[in-house]
């Protein structure tokens, strides 16, 4: 009874959440469709990509080395998160 | 009271409530039916002591369809929201300590004894929601064993080509000869032999519940005109985070993710997936047939006359002969940062910045050696990071195991040394191990030849979500209930209380935002819902809102403006490592923190909140809540405040949230060090600054109040009482008074 009483507070339409036992054991989905969708976040993976090279030098040993791929791709996002970060 | 007859009313007739749950038996299939676009949250089960893994699989026997599957321990899952309306799937995805919310029909949640909420003896409750418009026959499954952790398992996808990943090298038909262990007799089969055998090597030391999957693949890479060329390159196939303070222009934000165990840090997929106890699909949303955690490019040119002298890849398992490319070694190192041991930390201009200004779990393992005590490389400006980046052997890895690995050489420093070139190397510097440690594969040129194991690397990534040690599964933070503020937001603040428990078990708070608009004038909106796992999350009402501004029309009469409302999310976990609360301003001497999101007039701000009275300084009649006159004349109300003041004295601080003449929330307050019931006191409007300016408060007397507040009772006023006469100015300027009026706290007393 007591949360009837905040919701009027708050001016909202009420209904009482008080338990009140039923047999049937599913509730209608409030539609909500979008949420559902993947979410449009920006693409970090970019920054994450590494490139492993080699050469091989004039002994035929083979010198391998470690480096970022994403710094020679896109990096739009890096704009988005200057600006909309929070 | 007509109209409180008619909610009810209308509630008993239109939505079903708590209903009875079904307890599921272990290793039997239970068959249910969901009507369409429905949910259950009458699902559980029980888990004995001893157990070391759950597994939950749900599957539909309905083509076509998409379930999802929330599982929580703990209490149940609200069947309704705090409005009494149904539950969104954001609502339910919010309730969920794990959750697979693929597009698809079959959703599995794994955990084990090292995930953040790990395996424990106790009620797990389920939550099961029907996404199709026609009904859905499902079935469900759980498994509960005591069998030791399941050693990582790969699945490759060979078979999932793109623009960029050519498949055909895989099935090149070829006949190869059996080559150093690998028994293929086609190129393309030794090729996925040796891929295999490196997945193989990588497993070694991790373990997951939870299948990871690997995407393999061939393109055109770099070949440089100087003789190098790229052998392969490999990334994470996904990031995420669970930081609710991150919300973009267009609305989007990352899913909440409470199987993170730390929050405002990006973690990898495929950690991610292991934590999550579910593919990356089901953690992402959308299709899951091309899903995958990370993906490895194989360069195809290699072999070719004119690239490394037409040099190969050796796919034998053992050592590479010269002049060969070494495919295991290569494998493992690039697929070991598809692991995770990768930095977001940018190499490139701007060098230092973090990715949208957040940490990675990478980042946060490492400091500054250079100074004592050591600073974290996450807590240092971008120039700083930056600086300490090409320090050589300033950047330390610190974390014990990694420290203490066997036959990790003892090099002076603390922790395990980072690759810090001077100047930095795009890519190589930070997410490498300095290349002193030749034995070790992650060092930028993988260490001597022939090795196979990720070595200290593994102890590594442990730290970054690959933690085989049983966890302990956590206590959620108590905030107090009463009022909280930003110090760097002074006179804005939050009255944060409990009202109730719903019938699933969650207690449902409110939170009155007392602030002002662009003009600087009072204003104030009211939140309700539950604290999940610390975390508060308004419940939406009719039109979306969770932060909703009301107009006053008479007692008992208000009505929600749509346009001026919005969404509050009020966090408190993990608080000091969120960006909000590392902004600059100085909070060591504060007590538990949050963080509050707020999106109102499409503008979003993330604020550091703190208690405003310290919980250890409240008196012994702590009048401390949400006040207001009864059902009769509601629309209006208090936030009150008490403290104690030496032995005998009490300060009393109460906000007074009233209608201004077009029925406009606003605000004012009155404020005493001794305070006396029924004694007058001034009220103060407080002209401040608006939610996004530079701080300018000034007060002005608008009136008068007498409180003869007593007993902190709920659910009757007994003999308090309140008296206050405002006249406020301004174009919507008035008069609001009432006289020896019954006052009762809406809250739940102070604990
Ligand atoms: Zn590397």
């Amino acid at each position: 009874m007591h949360s009837l009483l905040l919701l009027t507070w708050l001016g909202a339409a009420a209904a009482a959440p008080e338990p009140v036992m039923i047999e049937i054991p599913a509730h209608a989905l409030a539609s909500n469709v979008a949420a559902k969708a993947p979410r449009a976040t920006p693409d970090l993976t970019q920054r994450a990509a590494h490139a492993l090279s080699a050469r091989i030098d004039a002994n035929g040993r083979v010198h391998y080395n470690c480096a970022n791929a994403g710094d020679t791709l896109d990096f739009r996002f890096t704009a988005r998160s200057a600006s909309e970060e929070k | 009271m007509r109209r409180l007859c008619t909610a009810v009313c209308l509630c008993l007739a239109s939505t079903s409530l708590l209903a009875q749950s079904v307890g599921l038996v272990p290793g039997q299939s239970t068959a249910f039916s969901l009507p369409p676009s429905a949910y259950t949250t009458a699902l559980h089960f029980d888990v004995p002591a001893g157990a070391t893994s759950i597994k939950v699989e749900l599957e539909s026997d309905t083509p076509n369809v998409d379930l999802d599957l929330f599982l929580r321990f703990g209490n149940a899952f609200s069947s309704q929201t705090a409005f009494g309306r149904p539950m969104t799937f954001e609502s339910l995805q919010e309730q969920a300590q794990y959750f697979a919310v693929s597009g698809g029909d079959e959703e599995t949640i794994a955990l084990g004894r090292s995930n953040y909420r790990p395996v424990r003896e106790g009620r797990w409750y389920l939550s099961v929601l029907n996404f199709a418009t026609i009904s859905a026959n499902a079935r469900i499954k759980v498994e509960v064993s005591s069998a030791a952790p399941q050693p990582v398992q790969f699945d490759v996808r060979f078979d999932l080509p793109s623009a960029n990943c050519d498949v055909a090298p895989w099935n090149d038909a070829t006949s190869a000869s059996p080559v150093g262990g690998n028994p293929g007799t086609t190129l393309g089969q030794q090729r996925r032999n040796a891929m295999l055998e490196s997945l193989r090597q990588l497993s070694a030391g991790l373990d997951s519940e939870t299948p990871i999957t690997v995407r393999a693949c061939w393109s055109d890479l770099n070949v440089g005109t100087s003789g190098g060329a790229t052998l392969a390159a490999a990334s994470p196939d996904d990031f995420v985070i669970d930081d609710r303070s991150l919300v973009f222009s267009d609305g989007s934000s990352y899913r909440p993710s409470a199987f993170l165990p730390q929050k405002y840090a990006f973690y990898a997929a495929a950690p991610a997936a292991r934590l999550g106890g579910t593919r990356a699909c089901s953690l992402r949303g959308g299709d899951c047939a091309n899903s995958t955690d990370m993906t490895i490019i194989y360069n195809r040119r290699i072999g070719e006359s004119g690239v490394l002298g037409g040099a190969r890849f050796y796919l034998g398992y053992n050592t590479a002969p010269a002049g060969t490319l070494d495919f295991v070694g290569v494998s493992v190192h690039e697929l070991g940062h598809g692991l995770g041991f990768v930095s977001l930390t940018r190499l490139s201009a701007p060098v230092g910045a973090k990715p949208l200004g957040r940490d990675d779990i990478f980042s946060r393992q490492i400091v500054d050696n250079r100074v004592f005590p050591n600073p974290s490389f996450v807590r240092l400006s971008d120039a700083g990071r930056a600086e300490v980046m090409t320090s050589l052997v300033g950047l330390s890895w610190i974390d014990e195991r990694a420290a203490n690995h066997p036959g990790l050489p003892v090099i002076g420093f603390p922790g395990v040394l980072l690759y810090a070139p001077n100047p930095i190397q795009p890519g190589s510097s930070l997410s490498h191990l300095d290349s002193f440690y030749s034995n070790e594969i992650m060092t930028p040129t993988l260490g001597n030849r022939g090795i196979r194991q990720l070595g200290v690397a593994v102890p590594m990534l442990y730290a970054v979500g690959w933690d085989p040690q049983p966890s302990t599964f956590p206590t959620a933070p108590a905030p107090y209930a009463g009022l909280w503020y930003d110090r760097d937001r002074d006179a804005h603040g939050v009255d944060f209380q409990r009202n109730y428990t719903d019938a699933a078990g969650f207690d449902i708070y409110s939170l009155i935002f007392y602030t002002y608009d662009a003009n600087g004038r009072p204003e104030w909106y009211i939140a309700i819902g539950p604290l999940i796992d610390g975390v508060f999350s308004a419940s939406l009402d009719a039109a979306g809102n969770g932060l909703v501004r009301y107009r006053y029309l008479g007692p008992s009469t208000s009505q929600a403006i749509p346009g001026e409302s919005g969404q509050v999310v009020l966090d408190f976990n993990q608080a000091s490592t969120s960006p909000a609360c590392n902004d600059g301003t100085p909070r060591a001497d504060a007590g538990l923190l949050g963080v509050m999101r707020f999106t109102l007039g499409g503008a979003s701000d993330a604020w550091c909140m703190e208690e405003l009275v310290p919980s250890a300084a409240r008196p012994e009649t702590d009048l401390t809540g949400t006040w207001f006159a009864g059902e009769s004349d509601s629309g209006w109300g208090s936030s009150v405040a008490t403290l104690a003041v030496g032995a005998s004295q009490r300060l009393l601080f109460s906000t007074l949230y009233y209608p201004d003449s077009s029925g406009a929330g606003r605000w004012a307050f009155v404020n005493t060090s001794d305070y006396q019931p029924g004694q007058p006191l001034p009220v103060f409007e407080r002209r401040g600054y608006c939610r996004s300016c530079p701080t300018a408060i000034s007060d002005v007397q608008i009136g008068t109040m007498t409180p003869a507040l007593a007993q902190p009772i709920q659910g009757q006023a007994g003999s308090n009482r309140l008296t206050f006469d405002l006249t406020y100015a301004g174009p919507e300027g008035g008069r609001f008074t009432r006289n020896n009026v019954p006052y009762q706290l809406l809250s739940a007393p102070a604990q």
